[in-house]
């Protein structure tokens, strides 16, 4: 499938320190593209060197397949929503939407208001916008983002501040988007099992560098369920597992052995154990979720 | 470049900012019109220029530089600036467009101004005459080249710092003359034979047997603010 967003060894440095190193993604036509990563983790960089607004310092990217720092039209194809919403506080939503509007060139008079009505504003009327609440600024500022139909939109942790039907509001407006226009996203977020309902692939990033690039299937696979396992000895039964065809097997320092494939074989295993002279002390099947394996993976295998 | 100066011209036309000064000048003017009747003295429009200069400093520079460094800062403050520099074709075009939507409220704040002028010495009784309307032409241009030098200069900070209270601080401190008597004053403290008088903004442009030096002198300036602005720009990232 095209890549929409390619970077190649991406890099950004501000004085001695780099807040991005080397960072090759590849986001594809159509996929919502979850961005993962701690604060400071260069998330909100690589988005801004995407979006046009700031320079690389190394490495390059691709818009559409065209270079991406000189866009040309393609620029007016990405919509975005990074740091701030963008909108005046001394203007009502329309207003501000007819804004954003002129500046891309619509002149449909319409197109505020179906925006407003696709975040669930369509009844803000003439409020001004400094009188919303937060999460009714982040829709306005998501409204923003979309007008004109963009083919590709970048936001940066769009869900911030919103309650709990706002973030419902929102994800499904994404899939809907992606499903009805094709429209590829890039999404950040600090919610990872909320982003995990509807992000197509992911790339994690952590201290600038991008440590892994996955589909969201393969992430599953990754996040399943693991079985734990304590014995009176380890080695022995990790020889036992072994022997039985278990690959992905860890033995931790306290003796606890994880085993993360098949964790169905449960019973399989107590029986193994058992035929090869080997106590059980502890037995435990654990369910895996995207924030646990986020966190095994940047921290080094703390968090179960 | 079209459509971005399209939205800040709307942006400017429905936010207050942009009529404050045309409010604030109504006012003087109202009052100006209460002071007595003053029927029988001639004015040349050249004259009144000069006058306008004088009015222009605090009433429309001034205010211009306000409305300005309140424009960008709000966009780049509330995070707009990415919208646009998000949308456009080159990294340069925000900047050009800035120059020229300042350029543009500079004409519009000149000819508001000058009308004040010209219809409050016709209220006040005064005859209006010709004069010499070459040298009239030089001096409008004159003045309206010093305030898009101003805007130039303005953005060229904005740029450098995105600090609004340093934009209100330099608008002040240029227009009173502060900043002038800053430069002279070092400079005199440096060397007393350099004289750089023939070179400032507001008393040295004002010399009347040399209108042509400054004309040139201030379109130097405009040239070397415009370009810096516009080069800062380009190679910073975009600030919010």
């Amino acid at each position: 499938m095209e890549n929409i967003v390619e970077t190649i060894n991406l890099t950004k440095k501000y004085g001695d320190k780099y807040a991005l190193d080397k960072v090759s993604v590849h986001v594809r036509k159509g996929e919502i593209y979850g961005l993962v990563g701690r604060n400071g983790a260069g998330k909100t960089t690589l988005m801004r060197i995407i979006c046009g607004l700031s320079h690389a310092t190394a490495g390059e990217f691709k818009l559409f397949g065209q270079r991406g720092d000189r866009p040309g039209m393609i620029a007016q194809r990405r919509g975005m929503l990074i740091e701030d919403p963008g909108y005046f506080s001394e203007f009502d939503a329309e207003t501000n939407l007819r804004i954003k509007c002129k500046l891309l060139g619509i002149n449909d008079r319409e197109e505020p208001q179906r925006l407003l009505r696709m975040v669930g504003l369509g009844d803000a009327g003439k409020k001004k916008v400094g009188n919303y609440s937060l999460g009714m600024k982040q829709r306005l500022g998501i409204a923003i983002a979309m007008a004109g139909n963009p083919d590709i939109v970048v936001l940066d942790e769009p869900i911030n501040g919103l309650d709990p039907q706002g973030i419902v509001d929102i994800r499904e407006m994404i899939v809907r988007m992606r499903k009805e226009q094709g429209t590829t996203f890039i999404i950040s977020s600090h919610i990872l099992d909320e982003l995990s309902k509807f992000a197509t692939s992911y790339g994690i990033i952590n201290k600038g560098s991008l440590i892994m690039e996955c589909s969201a299937e393969e992430l599953a696979e990754k996040c399943e369920s693991k079985i734990e396992l304590k014995t009176d000895s380890p080695a022995g039964a990790a020889a036992v597992l072994e022997r039985m065809g278990f690959a992905q097997i860890r033995v931790q320092e306290d003796g606890r052995i994880d085993i993360f494939d098949s964790p169905e074989r449960i019973g399989e295993i107590t029986l193994a154990m058992a035929g090869n002279g080997i106590t059980t002390y502890e037995m435990t099947k654990k369910v895996g979720t995207i924030e646990n394996y986020y966190l095994n993976l940047v921290e080094g295998g703390q968090y179960a | 470049m079209g459509r971005i100066l399209k939205t800040d011209l709307y942006r400017i036309f429905h936010g207050l900012a942009f009529y404050m000064f045309p409010a604030a000048l109504m006012l003087i003017f109202i009052l100006s019109l209460t002071m007595g009747d003053e029927a029988g003295i001639t004015m040349s429009v050249e004259g009144i220029l000069e006058d306008t200069f004088v009015t222009a400093r605090y009433l429309t520079f001034m205010p211009l530089g306000f409305l300005v460094t309140y424009l960008w800062n709000t966009e780049t403050r509330n995070g707009f600036i990415k919208n646009i520099a998000g949308n456009v074709t080159g990294r340069h075009i925000p900047a050009v467009t800035k120059l020229v939507t300042g350029a543009l409220i500079t004409v519009i704040y000149m000819i508001i101004t000058i009308g004040f002028m010209l219809v409050g010495n016709l209220l006040n009784g005064y005859t209006i005459v010709w004069g010499d309307p070459g040298r009239s032409i030089i001096k409008l241009g004159l003045w309206i080249l010093i305030g898009m030098a101003f805007v130039a200069l303005m953005e060229l900070v904005h740029e450098l710092t995105h600090s609004a209270a340093l934009g209100y601080i330099l608008t002040i401190a240029i227009w009173t003359g502060m900043v002038e008597e800053l430069i002279l004053n070092i400079v005199a403290l440096i060397d007393s034979k350099i004289d750089l008088i023939g070179y400032t903004l507001i008393y040295g442009m004002l010399i009347e047997d040399r209108l042509w030096v400054s004309l040139i002198r201030t379109i130097v300036y405009l040239a070397v603010f415009a370009v810096l602005a516009v080069f800062t720009a380009k190679k910073r990232d975009v600030k919010a």
